[in-house]
Parts: C-alpha cells; sequence; structure tokens
C-alpha cells in the first residue's frame, strides 16, 4: 500500500528536508503481516491523519516513525535522519532531538508536576526555554494547573498537559496516538484545534493515528491503513 | 536524573523511610562496635604504654590494671609504701612510679605520684608547673575543661573514687599547671604529691608538708598512722565490676583503702620460696630483701614499673606473685583478656548488624523492583521523551544509592550520638574515655559499603528495566 506518492513529494524539495519519510516499511510478526511496504512522505507543516480500525496497525507504524520498533523491511527517515537504520543510543537522540510524542493514557511523567514535566523534556532534549514553556501552558489553558500533579487533572486537562509536553522541545515532527479517543466532543474539538494551533506556533509538522472521524473535520489530509476492524 | 530520583523517593516516603531506617541501623550498630572497640584498644593501649608492670595488693589482676592503669575501677587494696624502695633497688627495675589513690573532685580522681608519672605517660604541662609542695596539683586537660578549675585556684578533694563522698576540707589543693591533652588517662587526673594523700587520710609518713595541721592519733587505728580529722573513714563496701555483679572482694575505701588489706606489713618471706631466689642470682635481691615482717607505715596503692631489661619480664613478675604478699600483673596481658572476652560479644553484635545490612539491602531491593513494575509507564515515557536507558536505569540506580546514602549517613550520625550517650550515662564507659566526637577511618568503609548495598541493590531492577522493550509497554499502558 502507498498512502502518497512519495516520488511527487520528493521531486518538491530534498529528503533532509522531510519531516518524515518512510520507504517500504514492513512488519511481519508471529507469521502476520501487520505492515506491508507503506511508503510515506510528508512535507514541512503538512499536517496528516493516520486512519484505521484497531489492529491496522497505526501505533504499530509510529512506533517505528519513533525508533521504538524495528521494522521487517523498509526504512523510515526524521528530518532526513534515517531512524530504522541506527543502534538504540542514535535512535534515543533522533528522538530527542526531533520527535514529540502524545499518547492516549501515558501522558506525562506521574512524580512530577505538570511544570517539572515540560521542563524535564526540555532539559532532556537539550533545549531549556522557559519562555516556550511559559507560552505553551498558557495557549493550552494550563497556566494556573502548572503545579499540579498528573493524577489532580481531568482528562482533557492532562491530554492538554500531554500535547505541550510533546512540544516544548519544538519537535520537526509530532506523533500523537489517539489523543482525543477517550475524550469526550467538546473537549476532543478542543484539544485537535489545540494540536493544530500549536504545531502551527512551534513549527511542528503533525501525524495523528486514529481511528477518530471527528479529527477529519480539523484535519482533513490524511492516510488511512487497512486491516482489521474492531 | 538525580532531581527526579529524589522526587521518586519523595513520592512513597513510608517506604523510603523505612529503608532509610533499616540501613542506618545496621550502619549505627556496625559503626558503634567499630567506634567503641577501636577507642577502647586505642585508650587502653595509649594508657598503658611505658607501663610493663603493675605492682599491688593480692586480689584479681584485672582489677589492679584497670584501677591503676586505666582509672576505671576500684584498686584491690594498698601495698606498703616501704615495697616501692625494694623494687627500685631490683635490677631488672628501670622506673618504679608509685600511686596513692582514695579520694576525687567531681569524679575526677586524685593521684598521689611523683613527677616521673608524667614522663611515664609522655604527659607535658601546657600551663603553670609541676608539683613543687605536697598540696600542690596538676590537673589533666579535660578536669580543666570539665571543672573550670585554672592555675591558682583551689580546691578541696571528697573521699572515695566516686562522687558524693565527705570534704577532706583539711587538705586544700592548689592547681599549679594544667596538663596538655594527651588522649590517656593523665586527661582525667589530678596529680598531686603522695605525701597530700596521705595527709589527707591522716596517715604519718615523716614527710614534713608546707603547711601544719592538726594531727590526732584516731581511737583504735593501727599503730603507724595519726588522723589529723576526726570523721571516720572506715566505710567498708562491696562494689560492682563488669555489669554490676557483686564483687566478691569486701573493698574498704579513704584511710582503710590506703591502710590496705595485703599492706598491712605482711609479707611473705620470699627467700628461698621462689624459684629465682636461689643463691648466686643477683636478681633476686627484691625476694631476698623482703623481710618477714613489716611494721605498719604509709602505704601506696600501686607501683608502675617499666624493666630495665628482657629478663626482668620472665623474672620478676612470677618472683613477685609467688614469693610476696604483692600481686603483679601485666597491663598488656590483662588488656588483651578483657579485649578477647568483650570481644565475643562484639562478634555476635557485628554478625548481627550484618545481618541488618543485609536486610536492609533486600528491602531496597524489593521496593525499589515493585516501584519500577508500577511505574513502567513512567519510565517508558522517560525513553519516549529522549532519555536514554542509561539515564533512566541510573535513576533507578540513584533511588537506591541515595537511600543507602541516607541511611548511612543517618547511621553514622547515630553511632556517635550513641557513643555519647554511653559515655554519659555509663560510668565506666565515661571514664574510659570514650570520645563521641572522635571519627574513625573504617567509618568511611562502611559508609560506602552501606551505600554500595543500596547501588546493587538497585542496579537489579534497573537493567531489567534496560532491557524493557518499550512498545509492548507503551501498547498495554495505552
Amino acid at each position: 500500500m502507498r498512502p502518497c506518492n512519495t516520488a511527487d513529494v520528493l521531486q518538491r524539495g530534498h529528503e533532509a528536508d522531510l519531516p518524515l519519510l518512510l520507504e517500504e516499511v514492513t512488519l511481519v510478526r508471529d507469521g502476520r503481516t501487520i505492515l506491508d511496504r507503506i511508503s510515506l512522505a510528508i512535507p514541512r507543516g503538512a499536517h496528516h491523519l493516520l486512519l484505521g480500525p484497531s489492529g491496522s496497525g497505526k501505533t504499530t507504524l509510529l512506533n517505528i516513525i519513533a525508533g521504538l520498533l524495528t521494522p521487517t523491511a523498509g526504512r523510515a527517515q526524521v528530518a532526513g535522519e534515517a531512524i530504522t537504520e541506527c543502534g538504540p543510543a542514535r535512535r534515543d537522540a533522533i528522538r530527542r532531538r526531533h520527535i514529540g510524542i502524545v499518547f492516549q493514557t501515558i501522558r506525562l511523567v506521574q512524580a512530577l508536576s505538570l511544570r517539572a514535566n515540560l521542563a524535564l523534556a526540555q532539559r532532556l532534549a537539550g533545549r531549556p526555554d522557559p519562555a516556550l514553556l511559559d507560552r505553551l501552558l498558557e495557549r493550552l489553558g494550563l497556566a494556573a494547573l502548572a503545579h499540579r500533579r498528573p493524577r489532580q487533572l481531568s482528562q482533557g486537562e492532562a491530554q492538554r498537559a500531554a500535547i505541550a509536553r510533546a512540544l516544548a522541545t519544538r519537535p520537526t515532527l509530532l506523533l500523537a496516538d489517539e489523543p482525543t479517543s477517550a475524550l469526550d466532543d467538546r473537549n476532543a474539538a478542543r484539544v485537535a484545534s489545540l494540536l493544530l494551533d500549536c504545531a502551527e506556533e512551534t513549527g511542528a509538522t503533525l501525524l495523528i493515528a486514529t481511528h477518530d472521524a471527528r479529527l477529519l473535520a480539523h484535519v482533513p489530509a490524511h492516510l488511512r491503513l487497512p486491516g482489521e476492524t474492531g | 536524573m538525580l532531581g527526579l530520583a529524589l522526587t521518586y523517593l519523595r513520592d512513597r516516603p513510608m517506604v523510603s523511610a523505612l529503608n532509610i531506617l533499616l540501613l542506618a541501623l545496621a550502619t549505627a550498630l556496625l559503626a558503634f562496635l567499630l567506634l567503641v572497640t577501636s577507642q577502647l584498644a586505642g585508650r587502653l593501649s595509649a594508657n598503658s604504654q611505658n607501663i610493663d608492670l603493675v605492682v599491688g595488693a593480692k586480689g584479681s589482676p584485672l582489677q589492679l590494671v584497670l584501677s591503676a592503669v586505666h582509672h576505671v575501677d576500684i584498686p584491690p587494696g594498698n601495698i606498703p609504701f616501704d615495697r616501692l624502695a625494694l623494687l627500685r633497688a631490683d635490677p631488672g627495675v628501670a622506673r618504679a612510679v608509685p600511686l596513692a589513690l582514695g579520694d576525687s573532685f567531681r569524679g575526677f580522681r586524685i593521684v598521689g605520684t611523683e613527677p616521673a608519672f608524667l614522663e611515664l605517660h609522655g604527659a607535658r604541662i601546657a600551663e603553670g608547673r609541676g608539683i613543687e609542695s605536697p598540696y600542690d596539683a596538676v590537673i589533666g586537660a579535660a578536669v580543666a575543661r570539665r571543672t573550670g578549675l585554672s592555675v591558682g585556684r583551689r580546691f578541696i578533694g571528697t573521699h572515695g573514687l566516686e562522687e558524693g563522698g565527705h570534704a577532706h576540707e583539711e587538705v586544700p589543693y592548689t592547681v599549679v599547671g594544667i596538663l596538655a591533652p594527651t588522649g590517656t588517662v593523665t586527661d582525667r587526673l589530678i596529680l598531686t604529691s603522695i605525701e597530700a594523700v596521705w595527709d589527707a587520710h591522716g596517715i604519718a609518713h615523716g614527710k614534713a608538708p608546707d603547711h601544719t595541721h592538726d594531727v590526732q592519733p584516731a581511737a583504735g587505728r593501727p599503730p603507724g598512722r595519726a588522723h589529723g580529722h576526726a570523721h571516720d573513714h572506715g566505710h567498708g563496701h562491696d562494689h560492682g565490676h563488669g555489669q554490676g555483679e557483686p564483687h566478691a572482694h569486701d573493698h574498704e575505701h579513704g584511710v582503710d583503702a590506703m591502710a590496705g588489706k595485703a599492706g598491712s606489713g605482711r609479707m611473705a618471706a620470699a627467700a628461698g620460696n621462689g624459684p629465682l631466689s636461689g643463691e648466686g642470682q643477683p636478681e633476686a635481691a627484691v625476694a631476698r630483701a623482703l623481710p618477714v615482717e613489716t611494721e605498719l607505715g604509709p602505704e601506696v596503692t600501686a607501683i608502675l614499673v617499666s624493666y630495665a631489661n628482657a629478663a626482668a619480664a620472665v623474672r620478676l613478675p612470677s618472683q613477685i606473685n609467688r614469693g610476696t604478699d604483692m600481686q603483679a600483673a601485666a597491663p598488656a596481658f590483662e588488656t588483651a583478656r578483657l579485649l578477647g572476652i568483650v570481644g565475643v560479644s562484639v562478634e555476635a553484635v557485628r554478625w548481627l548488624a550484618l545481618v541488618l545490612a543485609a536486610v536492609g539491602g533486600l528491602a531496597v531491593f524489593v521496593a525499589i523492583r515493585a516501584a519500577a513494575e508500577a511505574r513502567e509507564g513512567d519510565l517508558a515515557l522517560l525513553r519516549v521523551m529522549g532519555a536514554t536507558g542509561g539515564q533512566v536505569a541510573g535513576t533507578i540506580v540513584l533511588e537506591g544509592t541515595l537511600q543507602a546514602a541516607a541511611g548511612a549517613t543517618l547511621g553514622l550520625l547515630m553511632a556517635h550520638t550513641l557513643i555519647w550517650l554511653a559515655a554519659s550515662t555509663n560510668r565506666t564507659l565515661g571514664e574510659v574515655g570514650l570520645d563521641p566526637l572522635a571519627p574513625h577511618p573504617g567509618e568511611g568503609l562502611i559508609w560506602l559499603g552501606v551505600v554500595a548495598i543500596g547501588a546493587v541493590a538497585a542496579l537489579l531492577p534497573a537493567l531489567r528495566v534496560l532491557r524493557v522493550d518499550l512498545a509492548p509497554v507503551l501498547a498495554r499502558a495505552a
């Protein structure tokens, strides 16, 4: 499957300028093909949804892009660096430099306050930026909650906090895995628009893996993975 | 990472505190044993330096050494003063220093002796001068510090070696000198002339003091002693040894202690009885010279002897023990015997402390492993945020190390506090001179050992985290 024409995209710019490039990414596990020759090139600022039913391999593909899984075949390149073709230490470094991730449930380090989470993310990335931190908290409506622990936040607040944490390092590529699935319509809409706005503000390119069709109203560009339903 | 480790520790305060307490108890026990045994051995060794033999009244040799060398027990009795001259006449004796005990001032023992006592202990006068007249007193550094006595001050000794005796108001001492600290028993002693001690107890000695006081023979006293004061010194009492068990000998303080029992003037004739008293043996001078009956006269509590030659070490103790009614005890031997007795208990407690340390390490291991499993999602998120495996594992090792370091540090503080408590509440330990502020290099090793236990206990959960496959963890958590 080829969700988009990589050749067309590549014609418009150099590989190194692309936040994300996937070439024939394939993953076979226990004899079952989970991802079959996925190719994809996303230019800077072109936000996309990665749609597909549960079990279609959306999270798996995000893990490969983040360097948390190694594909059986093919390669993934983030900001010009081949994350699938290097060792764990280099993968950590690429992730640290270029990638922000928002999960559905794992949002923040539980022992730290919201502000400390964001500060830790910046320190780990080697880019301390208190001004950006304050701006994100303000922009996401979390300034008054900055000293709260994650367990003291509501679902919507925690998800917004996770977005702030992921964007605090000014990532090239922001990956979001089912960021709105657990939220009601109002919170889902708010989180989606904030994701897009903040990504724009920080210069991140957004790839949201979801089966939540509500997000199509916010991010029309999408790629669809085939797979099992349910 | 350090901040994160501290945060995780604060996040579960009860478990962290319990682990720290366990490790602190183990450290405290180990350090306390180290400090007590090393200080005890060091003090006892320093006290008995240059003293090869202690000669005193018959009784327990350990008691004689403890009372005359370490000044922590009550002496077994007294011996006639003339034995000093006999010992000094022996070619095997390089130095013999007499001691007359019986009184104290605010719990510090007053020791009647000679200037050679200072040489024996390597003590020097830091302030003032030495003893020139009988009622001069030179005090140890600890005495000066604790009593506030200074050069020129006068004080009255009290009867007995412990506080609470009646005052010898007729014998006022004048502080003429203060000794520099030596780290030995001299720090805790008040030195004066033998004559002053005799005078305090009304013992006639034929040596005129530089002041006069009314001397009235006390009724019922044996001839040869005169009392310048009317109070009755004859208050015999039982005293305890070691852990307070009743001591067999009926000890008499003060005048009676000075009069002594062994030193009642009766000494067995050694000539011809001892193995070393044969003809043609010049070393047997002491034995030959000792009279069968000696008239009661001035007495001393003990004589500290330094040998002139190695042969004296073989001959003199047995000659005195077998051929006279005095006893000779070697401080080195008695001290080693004492430490050997104490050492059995110390070893048992040391094993207990080691078991406690192992339990502490196990507790840290269990707590950190459980915590690492509980925050699997957190650790995975840290990796996703860009933390390396080493950084995440390092956080876990730091948690164990910090707990152990806190426990070890607290334990060392507890050990020194325990020493202070022991020295404050136990008179014998206090008299031995246990110093709660004195560190020992071994404490550093104990600290490092306990910290290593914490680090190793945390290492296994940390290695497990290193091997974790992130994708399944994130999938599970999601």
